[in-house]
């Protein structure tokens, strides 16, 4: 078993993949293609689609719950999403795409987790371990 | 969570199935949030992709506000709608043909009908507080970018920034998880921005305030910031304030010492906090978010974005003087958008008249552009556009799959490209 990380998580499930670490803020708004676009952003181009995504907090507009329900159903959502800093948004977008998340871990995620890292986010016991 | 009588009721299906749903969407919002009970809201505001956009993003969102609301006869509390997509009174004068109204067609009356049956007032603006407000301290949801930021900022009311699913919950049931901005601690600064000394505050139109709230989003990330230097600000340019400080920040309020009402002083802004940075918007910031915010590089338009998000009476009238006796080239769509109650003002005082008559419209209910005519660029054969709206200029190059892109300009720089029918 890996080192496992306890925070507090949001809504049911279970998803295993591969961590996609920014420590920059994250733009729901941006991600319905499966491919993060944002103009200037470390991410930018980068395909998060099946992908467990890990940052500080999401910053944008209110679209952001209607962009992740869209990525889910065209099946380019990310597995799973992990974060630092939880707000209302992110918690309504996560429950109606159905895309299991876990955030306020004690220490940092985006310093706890590297990218290429193998994690496994478990929604309901709030826990993300590293495989 | 701990829930009271009344929220239990709104579980255990006696307040009828519709509300069961919203209510356990709430418990299941409120566990992920970490708050320990509810809050009664007293009016909500709501909205939904299949109201303002076009085509498949509205059509693929029909489903789910018809499952959501089954079972729902009314609101439980006041709730407004935000704008639709087209004024359809209006539409042939904002540009709209008839193969994109036949497609908006497919969708708006859904949505109007889905909202009002169930008490929906019918505002239809992403400007709505003005007209219709929240008082200080009152507790209330709202979604909306611009209109979540000025009810916590400008108004003092207590709000999450609602996103679609909890906005519509909080809508049926009246209740919201107590979290956040609702709670005081949650409510100080924590960044200090500085005008540069290169910037007059008097030489600010709105595209500039627009332009520098934007940037300051990116800096302050999801920190509240404090805003010292502005000294006065009026209607409209506190709608462009708040809305261009939702697009690429985490937070949901903002503060400006002597304007806003937690901000009397800059020590009552921070309260117990400590300022962990101070953020200077200079002259160089204005001028890096101009250009960020420009994506066209042809120089000939073909519509022109006025009202993102809606104007105010004093906008649409400093507009109506700009295009007194002149003539918009022709090709070009001139869209001042703005909600119901602001329309009918302006219309009284002559000034939708003069702005008619030069060629332009002024619409009511509907999006200004950044949603409705960029989800339709195809449809309707354009490609360039120019706006004093950071939102807009934001949001169209990608709402429009980069088919409509945008030239970022002041309000007297889109009235001259209209004009001229082209940027210089």
């Amino acid at each position: 078993m890996g080192l496992v990380l306890k925070g507090h998580g949001v809504g049911e499930g279970v998803a295993e993949g591969e961590a996609i670490v920014t420590s920059q803020l994250i733009s729901n708004d941006n991600l319905s293609s499966g491919v993060y676009h944002e103009k200037g952003h470390e991410l930018d181009g980068v395909e998060v689609k099946g992908k467990v995504l890990v940052f500080p907090t999401d910053k944008g507009g209110s679209f952001v719950a209607h962009s992740l329900m869209g990525a889910k159903m065209s099946d380019v959502a990310p597995a799973a999403m992990v974060y630092d800093r939880v707000n209302s948004r992110m918690v309504d977008s996560a429950l109606l795409a159905r895309v299991p998340s876990v955030h306020s871990i004690e220490k940092s995620v985006v310093k706890a987790i590297k990218t290429g890292d193998k994690v496994r986010v478990d929604a309901e016991k709030g826990t993300v371990e590293i495989l | 969570m701990k829930l009271n009588r009344e929220e239990r009721a709104l579980l255990d299906g006696s307040q009828g199935p519709g509300r069961v749903r919203a209510m356990q969407y709430l418990v299941d919002i409120g566990e992920g949030l970490g708050a320990e009970r509810m809050v009664p809201i007293t009016r909500a505001h709501c909205e939904i992709a299949e109201g303002v956009f076009a085509g498949p993003v509205a059509e693929n969102f029909m489903d789910w506000p018809e499952t959501f609301l089954e079972g729902v006869d009314r609101f439980a509390v006041p709730t407004t709608i935000n704008s639709h997509c087209i004024d359809m009174p209006r539409a042939a004068a904002a540009g709209f043909n008839p193969e994109a109204i036949a497609i908006v067609n497919n969708t708006q009356p859904k949505s109007k009908e889905r909202m009002e049956s169930r008490g929906g007032i019918t505002i239809y603006s992403c400007a709505p507080l003005g007209a219709i407000p929240p008082h200080f301290g009152e507790h209330i949801a709202i979604t909306e970018g611009g209109v979540s930021h000025y009810a916590n900022s400008v108004i003092g009311a207590r709000t999450h920034h609602h996103t679609v699913g909890s906005a519509l919950a909080a809508a049926v049931t009246g209740i919201v998880p107590l979290w956040g901005r609702h709670l005081t601690e949650n409510r100080y600064g924590q960044v200090i921005v500085k005008l540069g000394d290169d910037i007059n505050r008097e030489d600010l139109d709105y595209a500039d305030l627009g332009a520098l709230a934007f940037w300051v989003g990116m800096k302050a990330e999801d920190r509240i910031p404090v805003w010292v230097g502005l000294d006065h600000m009026d209607y409209g340019e506190l709608l462009y304030w708040t809305i261009a400080q939702s697009l690429m920040s985490g937070y949901d309020m903002e503060h400006a010492v002597g304007i806003t009402p937690e901000a009397p002083t800059l020590e009552a802004a921070f309260g117990p906090n400590k300022p962990a940075e101070t953020i200077v918007a200079s002259k160089e910031a204005l001028e890096e978010t101009y250009r960020y915010l420009t994506s066209a590089k042809e120089s000939e338009i073909d519509l022109v974005v006025m009202g993102c998000p809606h104007l105010s009476v004093g906008q649409i009238l400093e507009i109506a003087r700009m295009l007194d006796g002149k003539k918009i080239h022709q090709g070009v769509k001139f869209v001042c958008a703005t909600n119901v109650c602001i329309r009918a003002i302006v219309e009284r005082m002559g000034a939708t008249a003069v702005i008619e008559k030069a060629g332009g419209i002024v619409t009511q209910d509907a999006c200004a552009g950044t949603c409705s005519q960029a989800c339709l660029a195809d449809t309707l054969g354009i490609s360039t556009c120019v706006t004093n709206s950071a939102t807009a200029a934001d949001y169209i190059p990608g709402i429009s799959g980069g088919k409509l892109l945008v030239h970022y300009r002041n309000t007297e720089g889109c009235v001259e490209a209209a004009l001229k029918g082209r940027v210089d």
